[in-house]
């Protein structure tokens, strides 16, 4: 019996290590791919006059569409941050998503909204909207409010994409901030090329931040771990890993928070879909699924500059749940299109995204987990070569702080958007330390995913509690 | 096995060391960086005040331009032997410093106080080195001299930038458009329409900002542009003509949406006909609903929203109908301006029992009636 489990045990460390080489030498591509891309974007982007060009008028119009469920304390400020963006021609549908709290109250009685017979094909089937408010004041002419039972964050993106008028439709979170030239910048890709579908924004962590009228005004560190540890992660996701997939249009995320869409696009891939809680995932990928079946020429793009700030999780709770849901959302996607998986009809999406989502995305935590799992096995049955364990651990950290680091420097080098040199080596020093126990909390939470689903059948989001803009530092 | 390891645990090591010798070195440069910047910005505000000083001296008035030349070499004289008797380096950066505080300048100034600038520009040896950086190999470096050229307006420039429309990188022929067009005026959009090819949308709105400043001079040449072989210079012409809203552009785009035989371009005509809004199309626009091709028809019916018919209630009540729901709308916003026999028929759809019909009437006629309380 031992001998067995000795067996197992023993081809599974070489699995593991088999595993770890493959994940390093593909973050050591993406590194790669990603300097690359970043590196040409610089030099394409550097002599576009956004500041002029966002007042032509043949900037196309475009909707921004921003779902709201609950938020009361913050729903005015957003609503007046999306109502000030620099662009020539837009509009905003906010979408209430059967707010149980004065959301909507608080909506009229701010923007002196009425009831409007503005058209509402539910092109994409939705809850029942119980009605359309417009502003009577001139100045809000822009802003339209959809007001429908709930169903969720994606159902309540299908009813403002239903309602929006343009050909393009932008959708965010209520709650996020945009920069200023940000709807230009990520419409840039469109204009240039009429195969774009859709296209996602860079989204930073504004905890920290001085935030003042909607806008970032300052940008800081926060003082609190959790979400310094969260920006280098996010720097790691967006710099170093949708770029080089957005490289070889093999981006499977466009970030719920902050994306674009051809508008026909979405209505013609059904919209968002109501049963993950990965919606913004599901959909790229859909995109995709649809597109390459008809075999039509189309692009998903990364745009790395035009930033959407968002107020990350400052508690360990509130994070895990986050994590968790993401997590979730992933294994939905992956099983939703398993039959995309190795598929070279997908292309780069099917032999080369999709695997790399499944085994370093989706996997990757859980087989770490059982690495650690092996090695408390190995080392109770005395069948555990301590040095070479240790030494496997060393190097793993070793390769957890270069790619952290490395992402860093990707910021550093291009968009250097913390301008202080305190900010810069708080950030380097916690490429290292997220390594030593930050990443295996993540782990824990990501594992924790698995059993939910699979186990207690947990299929919702849960709630995600934010403070609101007021309470960051003025 | 081991020895497998070592060298995972070599390549690593070395790995990290070189992340963590770089990242040291960043964040020195960023610390030097931000000194750096600090003596840029002290000396820019010092150049920045001796050129607004040297360029309020008042010139000699009536001088001919060689002595107008040696006037104002004379006032780069302190600036150049300060210069003359630096180190490289101290030099590199001042002249790196003049150098966006002429370019800052260029901007707002015009007439003789430009010319002035202009000179000092290519007297400091600024155009010789972005002349020089055109011909890099490397595309950025040459779609930075084209602009930085263009801001300047560096006349000796013209003939490089014109054979730079050519150039194989679409940034670099964009940066040599916009630039030519500063330095040589409205006669360059002749070479620039001629030769442009696949305009994107993008590079449209960048061209259609410099365009659109000529206003009516640039209307022949955007005529012309009509005839032109490439589609997307087409487009463009049609589109500026419709944006500057020249009314002696609705003849040829009435040809245009009549008779040209791609119907892209036929429909793109037909609705820069709309955004016009003149009378002289309505016939022609109205003949339009009945094309049997959808997209002409659709195209029509939106053209109409701005200039409506009395004559083409009955199409545009047949287009409230059965069309998409976009036609729909376009059609119940051309009845609304279709005198009293459109707004009747669209009050009469507010009271359908067709959902969408009586919709799309409401919808327009609440834009018309706004808010009701």
């Amino acid at each position: 019996m031992s001998l067995v489990l000795e067996y197992i045990l023993g081809t599974y460390i070489y699995l593991v290590t088999a595993f770890f080489i493959g994940v390093n030498a593909t973050y050591t591509f993406l590194l790669i791919r990603s300097y690359r891309e970043i590196l040409h974007y610089m030099r394409h982007n550097a002599f576009s006059n956004y500041r002029i060009m966002v007042q032509s008028e043949l900037a196309p119009p475009v909707t921004v569409v921003a779902p709201a469920f609950n938020e009361q304390t913050t729903i005015v400020e957003s609503t007046r941050s999306l109502l000030k963006l620099n662009y020539g021609n837009y509009d905003v549908v906010l979408v209430n998503d059967g707010s149980s709290d004065g959301t909507l109250d608080r909506l009229r009685s701010e923007f002196d909204l009425f009831p409007s017979n503005q058209l509402y094909i539910p092109t994409i089937e939705t809850e029942r909207v119980r009605g359309i408010y417009r502003s009577a004041r001139p100045e809000y002419r822009n802003l339209m409010v959809v007001d429908k039972e709930n169903g969720g964050k994606a159902d309540a993106l299908n009813a403002g994409i239903n309602a929006a008028r343009h050909e393009y439709v932008c959708c965010i979170d209520a709650d996020s901030l945009l920069e200023d030239e940000a709807l230009l910048r990520v419409m840039k890709p469109f204009l240039e090329d009429e195969t774009v579908i859709a296209a996602g924004g860079i989204v930073r962590i504004a905890n920290g931040c001085r935030v003042v009228n909607g806008r970032v005004i300052d940008v800081r560190l926060s003082n609190k771990l959790l979400p310094i540890f969260q920006v280098v992660e996010y720097f790691r996701a967006f710099l170093s890993g949708r770029m080089a997939w957005h490289g070889m249009n093999g981006l499977l995320i466009i970030s719920g928070a902050f994306g674009m869409f051809k508008k026909a696009a979405v209505l013609e891939a059904g919209g968002y879909s109501r049963n993950t809680v990965g919606e913004d995932m599901e959909l790229v990928t859909r995109l995709h699924r649809i597109k390459r079946d008809r075999k039509e020429p189309y692009r998903i793009v990364f745009v790395p500059d035009p930033v959407c700030w968002t107020e990350a999780p400052e508690s360990a709770r509130i994070l895990g749940r986050q994590r968790n849901r993401w997590h979730r959302g992933l294994l939905e996607t992956i099983l939703t299109h398993g039959s995309m998986l190795f598929s070279r009809r997908y292309g780069v999406v099917g032999s080369a995204a999709m695997p790399y989502f499944l085994f370093v995305e989706l996997l990757g935590p859980a087989i770490e987990f059982l690495g650690y799992l092996a090695v408390v096995g190995m080392f109770a049955g005395g069948i555990l070569e301590v040095p070479m364990a240790v030494l496997f651990f060393i190097v793993s950290l070793f390769y957890g702080i270069m790619f952290s680091v490395a992402a860093v420097l990707l910021e550093e080098i291009s968009f250097q958007r913390y301008p202080r040199p305190r900010d810069l080596a708080i950030l380097l020093a916690f490429g290292v330390i997220e390594n030593f126990g930050y990443r295996q909390l993540t782990i824990l939470w990501r594992v924790k995913a698995f059993w939910d689903f699979f186990v207690r059948g947990v299929r919702t989001w849960g709630t995600m509690q934010r403070k609101g803009w007021d309470s960051n530092p003025r | 096995m081991r020895t497998e390891l070592v060298i995972v645990i070599a390549l690593a090591i070395g790995a990290t060391f070189f992340v963590v010798v770089v990242a040291v070195g960043l964040l020195i440069n960023k610390v030097v960086e931000g000194r750096r910047s600090k003596t840029k910005m002290r000396l820019y505000d010092f150049y920045a005040g001796l050129f607004a000083d040297i360029l309020l001296r008042p010139a000699p008035e009536g001088a001919p331009e060689e002595a107008l030349s040696t006037y104002y070499e004379s006032l780069l004289g302190q600036i150049k032997s300060g210069l003359a008797w630096s180190t490289p380096a101290r030099k590199r950066l001042h002249r790196g410093v003049i150098r966006n505080v002429l370019l800052d300048f260029s901007r707002d100034l015009t007439g003789e106080s430009m010319s002035r600038l202009q000179y000092f520009y290519a007297s400091l040896g600024f155009v010789r080195d972005e002349l020089d950086q055109l011909k890099s190999k490397k595309w950025w470096h040459r779609a930075h001299a084209a602009r930085d050229l263009g801001l300047l307006g560096a006349p000796s420039a013209a003939e490089a930038l014109t054979a730079l429309l050519d150039d194989e990188h679409p940034d670099v022929r964009t940066q040599a458009m916009q630039s030519l067009v500063k330095i040589a005026g409205v006669e360059s959009l002749r070479p620039i329409l001629q030769k442009a090819r696949g305009i994107s949308r993008w590079a449209a709105l960048e061209l259609s900002l410099i365009v659109k400043d000529f206003e009516e001079q640039a209307y022949p040449y955007l005529v012309e542009a009509l005839s032109y072989p490439d589609r997307s210079v087409v487009l463009f012409a049609i589109e500026m003509l419709s944006l500057i809203g020249f009314v002696t552009g609705v003849e040829p785009l009435m040809h245009m949406a009549d008779t040209y035989p791609d119907t892209q371009v036929r429909a793109k005509a037909i609705e820069a006909l709309g955004r016009l809004g003149d009378q002289r199309a309505e016939q022609l626009l109205v003949r339009l609903l009945k094309n049997p091709y959808p997209s002409l028809r659709a195209s029509a019916t939106r053209a109409l929203e701005r200039i409506g018919s009395p004559t083409a209630v009955p199409l545009l009540s047949e287009r409230l109908m059965t069309g998409s729901v976009h036609e729909r709308l376009s059609a119940a916003r051309a009845l609304a301006k279709s005198g009293e026999a459109g707004m009747e028929r669209l009050r009469s759809a507010a009271g359908e029992q067709d959902p969408i019909l009586r919709g799309v009437a409401l919808h327009v006629l609440e834009e018309i009636e706004g808010v009701r309380e």
